[in-house]
């Protein structure tokens, strides 16, 4: 638990990242926002993480959601928010820290990935390699939700 | 066993010895698997494969249920007890058994382990629940009753296989409690009877085999059990027991590793102090895992650095190395000195 304290103190430090616990005398329920990069139908966009933080941290991965029916991308499950990230599963090593989470989270939205869908809609466009049909409905998704 | 030639026992029939029961229940393992099967596939027609993944247990109890009570509970023979020929009789060979009896056979044998897997739990989740309020003494012990019981489970069962390979008379748990026994339904000849007695011999070594391994298991818990008992009447009598014994008892629970010193008692070599390892420069001096200065450096095949215990802790989750992914084993990780 003091890992998670150090943490804070470094997020802490620096004021340009939109990371905080929740409340400030509890660390395990943290929320962070990303902005959707530039380039992307994510672009103008802000979107909200939810980080709870399990008792074996850092031996285990935070587990990591986006709000329900906020999110539309092919890796993350539109319902529920879920994402699916090597690094939030198998490939999780305690080496990474929150900010490094968040940060590989933001690199998804411009990186996704059609290997492990979770939203099949989407998936099915992005295997067809129909970019324009695939970016609009994140548009359509993201206009409906204003 | 051994039969008499007096004109009452040419009459009552041979008790059946262990290798036929043990050949009857296996057919009858094999029927209830194939009912279970069939009963599967038409769950899995009707209501979808989640339904039948989800209510495995619970299918197979049926299966059971069925099976039984079309054979045993109507009073005919199973399948595989027709295969070798045996039949129930009562606990005295004397006569048949009751209804109720095979009923409490049936219901015993198809929802008893059930039953019990689900009572276990109910009892450590009350215990779990009413943890919280108690001291920490108190917790502990209540931890070790949980244990306890289970083992206690196992040993009955244990001592319930050692019966039937010794004595060879009732294979199944709910068959004793119901008083179920069998007999062969035609006459021995004599070459029968040797070989049955062979075979009878045969188990009779399984048995020491298994009376053997019981013993191994057990006796360390046996030994656990006595030292907390004399660990209550110690505080119950006003003594106390001085701190090396106390520890002694703690480590020896798992039954294994036992004099292990308290981790307040061995030396560690923590880089905050600047003197420790000189050769370990000013930027790397922290563990990347915690945090921290470094406590006990620690290196892995692939020459990364880790406190001790933050490196074997992780090894115990995922073998391989946090930065490079190399493999590391936590017997592979070596502590500087």
């Amino acid at each position: 638990m003091s890992r998670l304290i150090k943490e804070y103190k470094t997020i802490n430090a620096q004021d340009d990242i939109l990371l905080f616990p929740e409340t400030a005398d509890n660390l395990n329920n943290w929320t962070a926002m990303i902005t959707g990069p530039p380039n992307t139908p994510y672009e103008g966009h802000d979107f909200k993480l939810y980080i709870s933080i399990p008792d074996a941290y850092p031996n285990s991965p935070p587990m990591v959601k986006f709000h329900r029916e906020a999110m539309p991308h092919v890796n993350v499950n539109y319902e529920t928010g879920e994402i699916c990230l090597d690094i939030l599963k198998g490939e999780w090593s305690p080496v990474y820290n929150l900010l490094y989470t968040v940060q590989s989270i933001e690199r998804l939205l411009s990186e996704p990935n059609a290997d492990s869908p979770l939203n099949l809609e989407l998936g099915i466009l992005m295997r067809e390699g129909d970019k324009t049909a695939y970016d609009s409905l994140v548009r359509y998704y993201l206009q409906r939700q204003k | 066993m051994e039969p008499k030639e007096s004109d009452a026992d040419e009459r009552t029939l041979h008790l059946a010895d262990a290798a036929s029961i043990v050949q009857a229940n296996q057919k009858d393992t094999q029927i209830e698997n194939i009912l279970n099967e069939k009963l599967t596939e038409l769950l899995t027609l009707l209501k979808g494969q989640l339904f039948t993944n989800v209510h495995t247990k619970h299918i197979s109890i049926i299966s059971k249920l069925v099976y039984l009570s079309l054979t045993t509970l109507i009073g005919r023979k199973t399948l595989g007890e027709e295969y070798v020929d045996i039949f129930i009789v009562n606990k005295s060979n004397k006569g048949l058994v009751k209804r109720y009896q095979r009923l409490v056979f049936v219901l015993g044998y198809t929802l008893g382990p059930f039953l019990i897997q689900k009572l276990i739990k109910f009892w450590k989740l009350r215990n779990g629940s009413g943890e919280g309020d108690d001291s920490d003494d108190d917790s502990i012990a209540a931890d070790e009753n949980v244990i306890s019981i289970e083992t206690i489970i196992n040993c009955l069962f244990d001592i319930h296989m050692l019966l039937f390979y010794f004595k060879g008379a009732y294979y199944d748990i709910s068959r004793r409690v119901s008083g179920l026994r069998y007999v062969t339904g035609h006459r021995l000849t004599n070459s029968e009877k040797q070989l049955k007695q062979k075979n009878a011999n045969t188990y009779k070594i399984l048995g020491s085999v298994l009376l053997l391994q019981s013993i191994s298991t057990y006796m360390p818990l046996l030994k656990t059990g006595s030292q907390l008992l004399i660990k209550k009447v110690y505080t119950s009598s006003g003594k106390t027991l001085n701190d090396s014994d106390m520890l002694v008892d703690k480590r020896d629970k798992s039954g294994s590793i036992s004099n292990v010193p308290d981790d307040s008692r061995s030396h560690h070599f923590n880089l905050s102090d600047k003197d420790c390892f000189k050769f370990i420069p000013e930027n790397s001096r922290k563990c990347i895992l915690c945090l921290s200065d470094m406590t006990d450096p620690s290196c892995a095949p692939c020459g990364h650095l880790y406190c001790w215990k933050c490196i074997t802790n992780w090894c115990g989750e995922k073998e391989d190395c946090p930065l490079c992914r190399q493999i590391c084993r936590p017997q592979h990780v070596i502590p500087l000195r």
